[in-house]
């Protein structure tokens, strides 16, 4: 039998599944090694296509829906209530940031001027732990956002 | 979505999206939560099907595309898996189920996919082109790559 007369893979699986493969199809598998093939890999298939026992049930299928909703919904409250929050710490570490950097590259730029500021000794190290207190803050925020 | 089109679709398509990504994950857990996390997207995108032929299709891309994230995440979508990891031992006496799953073990989750919505869902290319997200002409060379592949494995276990 000619190849233009093979039924395509999709109308084989359509009629095996509804039942509906007709005398010919069948006689024409027989003879075309292609259809005989794309047959027996077909039944192969559909005979494991049986879900398995753990299939949630459509009330679980449900609830697990709605407790999705809900944890998604308390999510983007949560967001939205902390929001403000975590954009003080953040301008915070970052003015913070730049307290430090301007102290540690001003000697180079000015060193004259800069002598007396440099004296002041744990300065730098304030600011520092103040910055990684703000960094920490946000970081943890965001964890639990 | 309301309550009563959900039922109809979970009772339409959930055993066939499930025994889907259940064969292409090969892990029981993962299943559970894709399939979940399926229907969630079904009601909680835009979608606007209102009848069981579309929310299928889409149930169809969304547990795709949600698989393949899984995968390529863990770089594996394109890769085989090591059969002993995933060929885990059906619950069933039929010969060619046991052979079916043996078979599909060997496969790379892509090709798992791609034989099962051509020889268990009966798909065109076009239609399986637009789940998995490939372009056709893809999905001719992939799907007779992925079929001589089982036949052989198949193949083997008949002999
Ligand atoms: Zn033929």
């Amino acid at each position: 039998m000619s190849r233009r007369s093979c039924p395509s893979p999709h109308e084989l699986v359509k009629a095996i599944r509804n039942d509906t493969l007709g005398s010919d199809v069948q006689a024409h598998a027989e003879s075309c090694p292609e259809c005989g093939e794309t047959l027996s890999l077909v039944s192969r298939l559909q005979a494991a296509s049986q879900p398995s026992e753990n299939m949630p049930s459509f009330e679980s299928l449900r609830w697990n829906i709605r407790a999705r909703a809900i944890l998604d919904a308390s999510r983007r409250r949560h967001h939205r209530a902390t929001g403000p929050l975590r954009s003080f710490h953040l301008a915070a570490g970052l003015s913070l940031l730049a307290v430090v950097l301007f102290i540690m590259i001003a000697p180079f730029v000015a060193p004259n001027a800069f002598h007396g500021l440099v004296s002041v000794g744990p300065l730098p190290a304030l600011v520092a732990a103040a910055m990684g207190t703000h960094l920490i803050a946000l970081g943890r925020d965001r964890l639990h956002g | 979505m309301h309550d009563e089109l959900l039922h109809q679709v979970y009772e339409a398509v959930g055993a066939d999206l499930y025994a889907y990504i259940e064969r292409v994950c090969a892990n029981d857990a993962d299943a559970d939560d894709l399939f979940q996390e399926s229907f969630a997207r079904l009601l909680g995108s835009d979608f606007a099907g209102d009848n069981v032929a579309d929310s299928r299709r889409y149930l169809f891309r969304i547990a795709t595309n949600l698989m393949r994230d899984r995968f390529r995440w863990s770089r594996r979508w394109g890769f085989t898996v090591l059969p002993e990891l995933i060929g885990r031992a059906p619950e069933s006496r039929y010969l060619d189920e046991i052979d079916a799953h043996r078979a599909l073990a060997t496969l790379k989750p892509r090709q798992r996919a791609l034989l099962w919505l051509a020889y268990v869902e009966g798909m065109t290319h076009d239609e399986i082109a637009a789940t998995v997200g490939v372009g056709s002409k893809s999905v001719r060379v992939l799907l007779s790559r992925a079929r001589k592949e089982i036949l052989n494995q198949l193949g083997e276990h008949l002999s």
